[in-house]
């Protein structure tokens, strides 16, 4: 816990600058592939392109890039939990069989 | 009251460790809200999942151009209180202030756009349990995805407020130079609080504004 949360010098200006011109670039890509008739690609590449924007806002704007290892443990456990909650309701909604009334 | 010393609380051993228990409990209670929109999305896919036709056909009738400008605006913010934040550690005080007035402004033209949104569905009919004047087979299950549209936007849009009031209290203070390069924590907490206000909107934006647009 002794490690300081941030480093002693900021991100640059211009790395800000050059994250927000890829997430605005990657915004403007997300909705171009969703007029794009690409069948069940058109979901899997507008939820890619969130994961990638995600990771672009947790890496430089909230900084775990450079933040102590236990913060980036705690950012990580969150997004484990919630991978828990979605894929295992997916996966009980996926491979639920309707069966048919007896009577 | 400007070094980080004299807001040491006494169960610290030095500033760096008071700040980052801080920064862990913020990060703590940031997976908690992950888990709050993720038991919403939970909830939506398994409609989506479930009923398909009818969630493309809702995703049609939102304003797809609007979300995208929210998206862009929401994302915008973010770097503007990134960028207050690294200019109080380098020691500024007035740019900080007026970048935090201007993400405080960018999430409350969010919220003005939003609410655009929301009149436009009512004048539409498109608001279950209100003002709901939909036909045909689709009409029915379309009901699930507006009344998860509605909660998922006005949770988030709540949020959004909260962040709006949080970054003009922490303007207001940059402002009277509470804050200096050894002492921001309480600014860093509200920038992490607003990402991941901004990190909800990022997966709002494609299962809401964009299913179904290429059909």
């Amino acid at each position: 816990m002794n490690t300081p949360t941030t480093s002693a010098s900021p991100p640059s200006l211009r790395l800000h600058l050059i994250v927000l011109a890829a997430l605005l670039a990657l915004l403007l890509t997300s909705a171009g592939c969703a007029l794009l008739p690409l069948g069940v690609f058109n979901t899997l590449s507008a939820l890619g392109i969130s994961v990638i924007k995600t990771l672009l806002v947790m890496a430089f704007f909230m900084r775990l890039r450079r933040g102590p290892p236990l913060l980036r443990i705690a950012a990580a456990v969150g997004f484990a939990w919630l991978a828990v909650l979605i894929g295992m309701t997916v996966a009980e909604v996926l491979t639920r069989v309707v069966l048919p009334s007896p009577w | 009251m400007n070094s980080g010393d004299a807001m040491l609380a006494q169960q610290f051993d030095d500033a760096a460790q008071q700040r980052d228990a801080s920064a862990l409990g913020m990060w703590t209670f940031l997976a908690t809200e992950a888990l709050f929109f993720g038991v919403l999305f939970a909830g939506y896919t398994v409609c989506r999942v479930r009923f398909p036709e009818a969630f493309a056909a809702g995703s049609r009738h939102t304003d797809m151009l609007l979300g995208t400008i929210e998206t862009a605006v929401l994302l915008t913010s973010s770097c503007a209180v990134a960028l207050a934040l690294r200019d109080v550690q380098l020691g500024g005080r007035r740019v900080a202030a007026w970048l935090l007035v201007l993400t405080a402004a960018l999430g409350l033209s969010f919220l003005v756009m939003h609410g655009f949104e929301y009149f436009s569905e009512y004048r539409e009919g498109l608001i279950p349990g209100i003002r709901y004047t939909q036909q045909g087979p689709l009409a029915g299950p379309m009901q699930l995805f507006f009344c998860l549209y509605y909660f998922i936007t006005g949770f988030h849009s709540l949020h959004v407020g909260i962040g709006v009031i949080l970054l003009l209290v922490m303007a207001r203070r940059t402002w009277r130079a509470r804050f200096s390069a050894q002492y921001y924590t309480p600014l860093e907490l509200s920038a992490l609080y607003w990402h991941l206000v901004d990190i909800v909107w990022i997966f709002v934006y494609p299962l809401i504004y964009l299913v179904g647009r290429a059909g």
